[in-house]
């Protein structure tokens, strides 16, 4: 059944609390989400206040800084900082974001930051995305053809057909659509979620791709596509502006245009 | 504890090629609901303030006796297509989902056929 509260042992705990170093005026505390697998503890929230004129502007500068000076056991994903890669996404102030374009000043009050929802948690911000790349997977994510390409030739696209992969190429799958769906947290083992079927639209939008009829057949699912509610969840939070709700209707769309009225 | 190959746990049993079709009745019933409240609608207004005979009289009228019955048959549709979404979504036990799917359906016919009987009943004056 529908869990409405977290298991007791799941249920984080307050945790410690750092303070800035004297005479700092400009100070944000931060409260991170804490857990650590070898310890066999509840979950907790750290509190560490930050001197934000001795910090970047961005949620990740403030989480590298409280790693590098403050708790190097801290753990969580970052590589390319610039919203490029996708891994620092996390739920910042209560909405799934990428701590490196975050600015910290968008932030009213103090800053919560916990790992993305829904997903088992490896340790502290770092969420175990297997079954996340394991759906990737199972859409076949790659162009398939049936047509022999010409041996001097590459597959060729008009720029119209290019245009209609724009908004779709852009996504890096971080995630933060697909953790904040509520229907992707009730039914995420069955549900291929906004992500997922955001990547699966781009490759029926490809004038390329030449299997179609497969990709739509292996979507017209109760649940792989349809557990899909227009809730928007996954529109509003994408940290790049994409639209995954409207890749998904435009899917059923597709569907509805194959079977007829 | 698994050790099932993760993408061999979300390939599952397959796609179903049902899903589509549950949507697209879902809407048309929609629609057929939003067609049928306004004839509701003028109807309640047209009967507003009339006596008992000249609202029977009314209901007894073949056109009127149909659009009650499609009324019925679309509610009760659409409330059973409606309540399995909300099942599935939310009751994750297997045998009560089962149970549960089945109770609607079942539930759904009885009311439906209860007020199309007492529809052609006004019409067949039984």
């Amino acid at each position: 059944m529908l869990e409405l509260r977290l298991a007791p042992e799941s249920r984080p705990l307050k945790g410690q609390k750092y303070a800035a170093a004297e005479g700092s005026s400009n100070t944000r505390i931060f409260h991170v989400y804490r857990w650590d697998p070898d310890k066999g503890e509840n979950p907790r929230i750290d509190s560490y206040e930050i001197d934000l004129d001795d910090c970047g502007p961005m949620v990740l500068d403030a989480i590298l800084k409280i790693k590098n000076e403050i708790d190097p056991s801290l753990t969580f994903r970052r590589s390319c900082r610039e919203g490029i890669c996708g891994s620092c996404a996390m739920n910042i102030d209560g909405t799934n974001t990428l701590a490196c374009t975050k600015p910290i000043r968008e932030i009213k009050g103090e800053v919560k930051i916990n790992p993305l929802p829904h997903l088992q948690v490896v340790k502290d911000l770092v969420p175990d995305m297997t079954h996340f790349y394991a759906q990737y997977a199972s859409i076949k994510p790659w162009i398939r053809t049936q047509s022999v390409p010409l041996p001097d030739q590459e597959r060729l696209q008009s720029q119209d057909e290019r245009e209609k992969l724009d908004g779709l190429y852009e996504c890096i799958l971080c995630a933060c659509c697909s953790t904040s769906c509520p229907s992707y947290w009730w039914n995420g083992d069955r549900y291929l979620g906004p992500a997922i079927l955001l990547q699966a639209y781009r490759w029926l939008a490809d004038s390329r791709d030449e299997d179609t009829g497969e990709r739509l057949d292996a979507l017209d699912d109760p649940f792989r596509l349809y557990r899909c509610h227009t809730i928007m969840n996954c529109t509003s939070t994408c940290p790049k502006g994409l639209n995954p709700a409207k890749a998904i209707a435009e899917t059923k769309k597709m569907l509805l245009e194959r079977n007829g009225a | 504890m698994s050790m099932q190959n993760p993408l061999a746990r979300v390939l599952g049993a397959g796609s179903s090629g049902g899903g589509s079709q549950h949507w697209r009745s879902q809407r048309y019933s929609a629609l057929i609901l939003l067609l049928l409240s306004a004839w509701l609608l003028w109807l309640g207004v047209s009967l507003a303030g009339a006596d008992y005979v000249t609202a029977s009289t009314a209901m007894s009228s073949p056109f009127n006796a149909g659009m009650s019955i499609l009324l019925a048959a679309s509610m009760f549709y659409h409330a059973q297509l409606g309540l399995q979404v909300v099942i599935e979504d939310y009751v994750h036990i297997a045998a009560l989902e089962f149970a549960l799917l089945i109770l609607v359906r079942f539930a759904c016919l009885v009311a439906f056929l209860i007020s199309a009987i007492a529809a052609l009943k006004m019409v067949l004056g039984a």
